[in-house]
């Protein structure tokens, strides 16, 4: 199920939320887990088992590690089994196309069938779940939890279920027992009211934007030698802008839906096409991703405390697998290691070159090198993006061949507009010094409800399909 | 304190009778099985089985249930179009809208290929049967109205298309009316506001182009009585979903010949004494008051005019263009390929013609295959 269809915004969720509401507090848990079930089920029910033992296996494993923690080796033992368990799942359902295609290249297993697995969806992400908590009960970060259901409902909670934030046992460990504990009615509908508003704002990202310049990519990213030099351009700023909306959306989405059963997750984007250098994008960008690698790879390969040459060794590693997280093909991995590079020249000195130059060219050089990483990112065959890239240099199409793309300028830059925290300066400035709040509930209620109508409309019309008409 | 709560509690409100309300309308309304808009029927509640939630399939089809019953859909999809309309994406359904209220249709991609492909087919057939023939398109709306279309509007082919109807056979004769219809179009509505077809207006300025090849000399506009019917919705608007459009009217053209024409239908070996049939101008498909709409094999008999047999291959454009021609030839046959299977070569035969005028527009010239049926 999807957050951004009919059925989970006008079926799915008014009754969860209702029955969550009636609800007793000590049983409000075991009706999420069934209600996540139920969301993770609906669109592949096969794929539930597979959550289900993933969480049941980590749950044991979880308190044997904390059983053992004393007993170093047979902790590590049992950590260790826990990361392989997860690990071949992940490996054998996402990547095993992958790695059948990469044993193929040596010449000793020769042709090897690579395998077509249905991946179920989610799985890269409470994998990364399930791995986090393991880890953290070994490291005595959090102590193991023996209530199954509180567990389960860690793992298969909906919201985060499908696209991330990644959230770790030790940051939602009190919020799962005790969310609605010294909580006044007052602070719950604040929280309730802030997840309207994160989950319609999301929503709008990827229905209004996202899908939108989904529609503009995919008429550009085809024949690139025919979009002319300045569609190219178009088209992969068109992608940032899926892309951006798209996931940045579906967390917000995820949030607000935290706020409304009691939950805070941690944001996961902050204004990422702000950033003014790639070591700034990425403390901006899919944040949970980037602090997991970073605590649970890089930290324990030494970090940066073992010296120069295995600091950006580790960092190869960490973007290599940051790189391949991101999906099953060379082009992802070139993606990190691309970024790698990056990142390391600028630690060793072009982070002091560029606080040298004025800002605006700080950013001009961050927004340029993402662009170029969104190339490597959205194909998967070299030549098709070496095709994109020298359309995008060349004028032999001309500047502009299909004029329909000048149809979504207005929202190419509303969407560029959206990438700035303007908007969200002004509402909290107006918020706070205006003599007339009715007026600014008013405005904020129309907006709301707009978006609902606007979002909605645009599911509705997606259905829309007229019979041919040549018949008659 | 107390004002902060209320101010987010009417949030929270808002979006509670958002969500439960339409879930509430959801349950409660009616349920239609066939959409006249989309001129199609409406999914089916799907089958529930261990096997189809099992698969995944009764989520998917239950979705798209779901959103094909949903409550205020044509509100929704309405609100959708001109929402596009207004981010100046003109055309985002498929159909352009202009300032003077015409909806127009895009003209089809990737073309070029099954074009060739059917002028090849006529070309092929009328060499074998060695017969008279002419081939009439009928322009896109969008060739026409170049001018008023938006400026994100996509390049219409016509005259590529026309130029390779010229390069291909001379024994096929092209019928051009790309010149007189740029002219007319500024003073006289051609084309529906509302639907992909030419107005009766139009198809009387090809009648006279026509007249003029076959020299002969044309029935001038005051031989025939106008009767118009308002209320006109056609394809290009169910496909818009611009619903405040305004609606075209459907003009019937008659002279008294026309009211002693006979209209025989071969499929059910039915005559009627009349070519338009008005009772369908209040049904689905209001375009099919001409000749009852889209049939296989049928034929207009002139009982004024001593000779003269035509046969017109066509699409749902010549319904509206036989009626003006038939004052010239006592018998004019119509096959529409779409809905007949027979080998068209039998109709030549057994009722002696040997003038063949292919008469399509250019839209479904650009899509049908059905044409292959002609060298059977």
């Amino acid at each position: 199920m999807l957050f951004s269809s009919l059925i989970f915004l006008f079926y799915y969720l008014p009754v969860v939320l209702l029955i969550y509401y009636i609800t007793p507090r000590k049983y409000k848990n075991i009706f999420l887990f069934f209600a996540n079930l139920i969301f993770y089920g609906w669109g592949e029910p096969i794929f539930i088992f597979i959550m289900l033992f993933s969480t049941v296996t980590e749950y044991f494993y979880g308190i044997l590690i904390e059983k053992h923690r004393h007993h170093q080796k047979t902790a590590r033992i049992l950590l260790a089994a826990s990361i392989v368990t997860n690990l071949s799942l992940l490996g054998f359902f996402k990547y095993a196309g992958f790695l059948a295609g990469l044993l193929n290249m040596i010449p000793f297993f020769g042709n090897i069938p690579v395998p077509l697995i249905p991946l179920p969806i989610g799985i890269s992400f409470y994998t990364f779940q399930t791995m986090s908590y393991a880890i953290d009960v070994y490291r005595n970060d959090v102590s193991a939890e023996r209530n199954m259901i509180s567990f389960g409902t860690y793992i298969t909670l909906f919201p985060q279920l499908l696209a991330g934030p990644i959230v770790r046992y030790k940051d939602i460990k009190d919020q799962l027992k005790s969310r609605y504990k010294n909580k006044d009615s007052r602070i719950l509908t604040e929280q309730f009211a802030t997840g309207v508003r994160l989950f319609i704002i999301g929503l709008s990202k990827k229905i209004l934007i996202a899908d939108q310049m989904g529609l503009l990519w995919n008429s550009l990213n085809v024949n690139p030698h025919e979009n002319g030099l300045l569609g190219s351009w178009i088209g992969i700023i068109a992608f940032a802008m899926q892309i951006y909306f798209d996931f940045s959306g579906y967390s917000d989405m995820a949030c607000g839906l935290g706020n409304m059963l009691g939950f805070n997750f941690l944001k996961n984007f902050n204004y990422p096409y702000m950033a003014d250098s790639i070591t700034d994008f990425w403390r901006r960008w899919h944040i949970s991703l980037s602090t997991w690698f970073r605590d649970y790879v890089y930290i324990p390969l030494g970090g940066n405390r073992k010296g120069r040459f295995r600091t950006y060794l580790n960092l190869i590693a960490v973007w290599f697998l940051t790189g391949l997280w991101h999906g099953a093909s060379w082009n992802f991995v070139l993606w990190g290691l691309y970024f790698c590079v990056i990142l390391i020249t600028e630690k060793i000195f072009l982070l002091k070159l560029l606080s040298l130059v004025p800002t605006v060219f700080r950013h001009l050089y961050a927004i340029v090198l993402i662009l170029f990483g969104w190339i490597i990112f959205s194909f998967e065959n070299i030549s098709d993006m070496a095709a994109y890239l020298l359309s995008m240099f060349s004028l032999s199409g001309g500047l502009l061949k299909d004029k329909s793309v000048l149809g979504f300028l207005p929202l190419l830059f509303i969407a560029c507009f959206a990438c700035l925290p303007v908007t969200k300066h002004f509402y909290y400035k107006i918020k706070k010094h205006t003599a007339f709040p009715r007026f600014i509930l008013l405005a904020e209620l129309g907006v709301l409800a707009v978006s609902m109508l606007l979002c909605t409309s645009a599911l509705v019309g997606q259905s829309y399909h007229p019979f041919l008409y040549f018949r008659f | 304190m107390k004002k902060t709560n209320k101010y987010e509690l009417s949030i929270v409100f808002l979006f509670c009778i958002m969500i439960g309300g339409m879930f509430l309308f959801s349950i409660f309304s009616g349920k239609l099985d066939y959409s006249v808009y989309e001129r199609r029927y409406l999914a089916e509640f799907p089958k529930m089985s261990l096997k189809t939630i099992g698969s995944g399939a009764f989520g998917s089809e239950f979705e798209s249930y779901l959103s094909d019953h949903f409550t205020g859909r044509s509100f929704f999809v309405g609100t959708n179009a001109y929402y596009n309309l207004a981010m100046g994406r003109n055309g985002s359904n498929g159909i352009y809208s202009t300032k003077e209220g015409y909806l127009i249709e895009k003209p089809e991609t990737d073309s070029m290929k099954t074009i060739e492909k059917n002028l090849k087919r006529i070309a092929d057939f009328t060499a074998k049967q060695r017969c008279k023939s002419d081939i009439m398109l009928v322009p896109y709306t969008g060739y026409v109205l170049n001018d008023t279309l938006p400026l994100t509007a996509a390049h219409y082919y016509d005259d590529k298309a026309f130029d390779m109807v010229k390069s291909q056979n001379s024994s096929l004769r092209l019928i051009d009316l790309r010149n007189s219809f740029k002219q007319k179009s500024k003073e006289e509505q051609l084309y529906f506001k509302t639907d992909h077809h030419w107005t009766t207006a139009g198809a009387y300025a090809a009648y006279l182009e026509y007249c003029k090849y076959i020299g002969v000399e044309a029935k001038p506009l005051h031989y025939f009585t106008v009767d118009a019917f308002p209320g006109f919705f056609g394809t290009t608007y169910a496909r818009s979903c611009q619903w405040f459009s305004k609606s075209d009217r459907i003009e019937l053209w008659e002279s008294k010949n026309t009211h002693r024409m006979s209209f025989k239908v071969f499929d059910d070996d039915v005559t009627h004494n009349r070519l338009f049939f008005k009772e369908n101008l209040s049904g689905n498909d209001p375009y099919s008051v001409f000749l009852d709409g889209n049939l296989g094999f049928t034929k207009i008999h002139n009982p004024d005019v001593k000779k003269g047999r035509l046969l017109i291959i066509k699409d749902s454009f010549a319904q509206c263009f036989a009626p003006f021609l038939a004052h010239h030839y006592r018998d004019i046959y119509l096959v529409d390929l779409r809905h007949y299977r027979e080998p068209v070569s039998l109709i030549l035969s057994k009722y002696g013609i040997n003038h063949i005028l292919v008469l399509y527009g250019m839209n479904t010239f650009s899509k049908d295959e059905n044409l292959t049926w002609l060298n059977r």
